[in-house]
């Protein structure tokens, strides 16, 4: 038997179909999951759906386990989620991750099709939201999320999601600022031209006291979060960026209304105005770029929100869906495959293999017997396991370990260039500025006075604050379009630092798919479908692959399932003992086969194998070729492809057979070293590897497949653009370096005429924004540049 | 020349209606989405939900 890889594409997902036999008319589906929400869609309809976008399907090979949503059914876990809830209409808004293109907008503006009760939903794009209004009493919101879910866009149940609200009154502050600015700018006019001070000195008063009372709500309305920002900044003993704002509009509205006052001149409510107004421009660009970029990593949304509480008599095995929150000590709970252990808890009964990888990066599967203490953030690979409840969540081991986790990033944070920059042209500004001060003050107070703020004002690090973020949005933007995500604007830096590069072979260099072919096997039809469910308890990229080609949906009854790192995996399944692994651990010789191979135990008999032939990705030349950084590979396979991997490594730099612990040493040692590796893996199975590394690139092959440790996700028909990618995020980081290195000079020779008092703080004011605008197009078109030189498009 | 000063009242009310005006659109949440409207105008069937695949429809529905 022998089966190639078709290369029809899947009608509802567009990928390639590994057989034909899941079909419907004319059309070939990959799995049940995509036929399925084929026929809903069919139904109704809407296959409208398909001619909108190319690539508009999710696709849909985990199957949704049928309880997963009962805890909506209680009333008070699911009143949360609701924005509004009365007899007939209730509203909710969900975030689905999944939404990608004008298809998935078309479809689920069209709920109301599919789903009666369902009077509207309205998608906000950029947000990935929908906020949908349905009546209660036809639909229930668990049949709701359920019926999203089948479709493929399953919603994220975090009620935690940041709300909107800030940036409004960014958008009020900005309208406030932007009409004072103008109406000051017109009353300013006399003085502009001249025209004032001894015939008209009327108006002029007048003038200036209307410029005086629009200028307070400039103040004290639209530069309130500078000052929010400042004050919280000098709490924690730190000069950050707002702080020299803070004290240059401050100092030029006092001395503005000095003068005001004592008939001294008009004031500079012009300039003050203009220069909140150009700030809180750019807070808001950077803010939006911020919000369409950001890479939802709430920690609460690993966890699942609810977990299912059983009661304590065996006989009685009732059990109902509680809130996390609400979850007390001595209860028990269920976790079934692939769920997180919410709290730390004893395990009663059931085998556990948890998965810690998620708390401490080592991907090995600990075996707990019963009665230990199961920590929580564990997640369990195997059959269902019961707990009870030994510590409220709120007291966990976890949040306080991810805290310190947190505290880390912050202290790591301030390294960065432009933070460094940014806190020491701070520190600098604000001593230049107050040593001129009191060089003036014994000679000419006023023009002391007046030297102070022309020096805070001009070399205004405004734009500082905006240029490395908007920079580095740029460029995630960028990138994402080319199938790489980034975890947040900084990793651009990270990347740019990176000075070797360490890869994994299986799933990472190799396609996500492989030849399979059965060399020999007694299996009969039923064998091959608990296989098949057998291969979905795990996540090896190996199992993956055989779960696929056994076209397997989820196993139906309890399994019991322990993995043996590096050898396969041993399973109790209806009554039969299975032993899946590689040819070495089961049958002790290797053999004289070249390729990879999976071998299968039934019962302690060796029943079939199977030869795994992992393919090379078809652009690895495009990739390796032409790229000059230093390079290693750690796979943990036998050396059955050396020679073709020599093409593209150093001999020296080739290891096989590395466990994921040795990976991680590797990496350990680099880092010690002083070097900056990048390790580019298999975001599952190398998750230790990728945390411990400078940087660590998940290579997937379904985005949506979630990886904690990572600092970047990448598709793996991207990969070749590696060496792009890194070019690219270097430019990038020149690119920001040069604009600033313009910003230091510019700001310094206008200094100099600042510092000497020659500068009016107005010429200041708007010699700042033309400085800005300078590092801004330099940072666009500079991005864009690169952007296009490297093909990221 | 005391006109202007009536001129410059009227010009502030002015101004300040616009304010008003944006506002307001902030608030019935008109900037909250930017692009999604962009995609919803190519949407061509907003009447019927009869779409380009009719024979599904005369068979279905």
């Amino acid at each position: 038997m022998k089966k190639t890889i078709q290369t029809t594409a899947c009608f509802h997902c567009g990928d390639a179909c590994r057989s034909d036999s899941i079909r419907l008319g004319e059309h070939v589906f990959c799995c049940e999951g995509c036929k399925t929400v084929y026929q809903i869609l069919e139904q109704n309809a809407l296959c409208q759906y398909y001619t909108m976008d190319d690539k508009a399907g999710l696709k849909m090979d985990k199957p949704l386990s049928p309880g997963k949503y009962a805890f909506l059914d209680n009333p008070e876990l699911s009143a949360p989620l609701f924005q509004f809830k009365k007899e007939t209409t209730a509203r909710v808004q969900f975030f689905i991750p999944e939404m990608h293109c004008a298809s998935c907008i078309w479809l689920l503006e069209r709920l109301y099709k599919l789903l009666p009760g369902v009077m509207e939903s309205r998608v906000n794009f950029d947000r990935k939201e929908v906020a949908i209004q349905f009546n209660p009493e036809e639909v229930s919101i668990r049949q709701l999320v359920e019926k999203l879910s089948a479709l493929g866009y399953e919603p994220s149940l975090n009620a935690n999601r940041e709300e909107k609200k800030d940036s409004k009154a960014l958008l009020y502050r900005l309208g406030v600022a932007g009409f004072c600015a103008g109406n000051i700018m017109l009353f300013s006019f006399p003085e502009y031209l001249g025209m004032d001070t001894q015939s008209k000195e009327d108006f002029a008063s007048v003038f200036q006291w209307l410029n005086v009372s629009l200028s307070l709500p400039v103040m004290f309305f639209a530069a309130q979060p500078f000052f929010i920002q400042a004050w919280k900044g000098l709490k924690h003993r730190n000069l950050n960026i707002d702080f020299p704002l803070a004290l240059g509009i401050s100092a030029l509205f006092i001395r503005s209304i000095f003068e005001v006052v004592f008939h001294w001149g008009p004031g500079f409510f012009d300039s003050l105005s203009a220069l909140v107004f150009f700030l809180l421009i750019g807070r808001w660009l950077q803010d939006r770029a911020y919000e369409s970029l950001s890479f939802d990593r709430d920690f609460k949304s690993y966890f699942p929100l609810a977990v299912e509480v059983i009661s304590e008599e065996e006989t009685n095995m009732e059990s109902a869906y509680v809130a996390i929150g609400a979850l007390k000590v001595n209860q028990c709970i269920r976790v079934r495959n692939q769920e997180l252990v919410p709290a730390d808890s004893l395990l009663l009964d059931g085998k556990a293999y948890i998965d810690y990888s998620f708390v401490n990066g080592e991907s090995e599967i600990e075996e707990m017997p019963v009665g230990s203490m199961i920590h929580a953030g564990g997640r369990q690979v195997g059959g269902a396991i019961n707990l009870r409840v030994a510590r409220p969540v709120s007291e966990s081991y976890l949040s306080a370990l991810w805290n310190q986790e947190e505290k880390m990033e912050g202290e790591e944070r301030i390294k960065t260039f432009s933070d460094l920059v940014g806190r020491y042209f701070t520190i600098a500004l604000v001593l230049i500025a107050l040593a001129t001060l009191l060089y003036w003050l014994p000679i000419n107070p006023y023009k002391a006075f007046y030297a102070f703020t022309a020096v805070l004002i001009v070399a205004c690090p405004c734009v500082l604050v905006v240029a490395a973020p908007f920079a580095f949005g740029n460029a995630m933007r960028w990138l994402a379009k080319k199938g790489i995500y980034l975890k947040n604007p900084d990793t651009v830096e990270k990347v740019a630092r990176v000075d070797e590069v360490v890869f994994d072979k299986t799933g990472t260099l190799t396609e996500g798919s492989a030849h399979i072919e059965e060399l020999y096997g007694v299996l009969n039809s039923a064998d091959k479908t608990r296989l098949g469910e057998l291969f979905t308890q795990s996540s090896h990229p190996v199992s993956r692959m055989m779960a696929r080609y056994f076209s397997a949906s989820a196993a139906s009854n309890p399994i019991s399932i322990k993995e043996f790192t590096g050898k396969g995996f041993e399973a109790n399944y209806l009554g039969d003992t299975w032993r899946i692994g590689s040819r070495k651990w089961l049958v002790g010789q290797v053999g004289d086969i070249v390729s990879s191979s999976v071998c299968i135990e039934k019962n302690a008999k060796l029943v079939a194998e199977f030869s795994i032939n992992w393919k090379f990705r078809s652009d690895l030349d495009d990739l390796f070729l032409d790229w000059e950084l230093p390079r290693s590979l750690y796979s943990g396979d036998h050396a059955s492809s050396r020679e073709i991997l020599e093409r593209w490594f150093e001999k020296e730099a080739i290891h096989f057979e590395c466990s994921p612990e040795m990976k991680l040493e590797v990496l350990k040692e680099k880092r010690e070293s002083g070097h900056f590796p990048m390790m580019v893996g298999d975001g599952l199975n190398d998750a230790g590897a990728l945390k411990e590394a400078w940087l660590g690139v998940a290579i997937t092959e379904d985005v949506h497949a979630f990886t904690p440790a990572c600092d970047v996700i990448m598709v793996g028909k991207s990969i070749h653009e590696l060496p792009n990618f890194v070019r690219f995020c270097r430019n990038t980081l020149k690119t920001v370096k040069f604009s600033f290195l313009f910003s230091l000079v510019y700001n310094l020779v206008w200094m100099t005429f600042a510092v000497r008092g020659e500068l009016q703080p107005i010429l200041a004011a708007l010699l700042m924004p033309i400085s800005s605008i300078t590092v801004f197009s330099i940072n666009t078109l500079g991005i864009r540049y690169f952007a296009r030189k490297e093909a990221i498009q | 020349m005391k006109i202007i000063l009536l001129l410059i009242g009227c010009s502030l009310v002015l101004a300040v209606g616009f304010l008003i005006a944006f506002i307001w659109s902030v608030k019935s949440g008109q900037i909250d989405d930017t692009t999604t409207p962009a995609y919803r105008i190519l949407d061509d069937d907003g009447t019927t939900g009869l779409s380009s695949d009719e024979p599904l429809v005369d068979s279905k529905s």
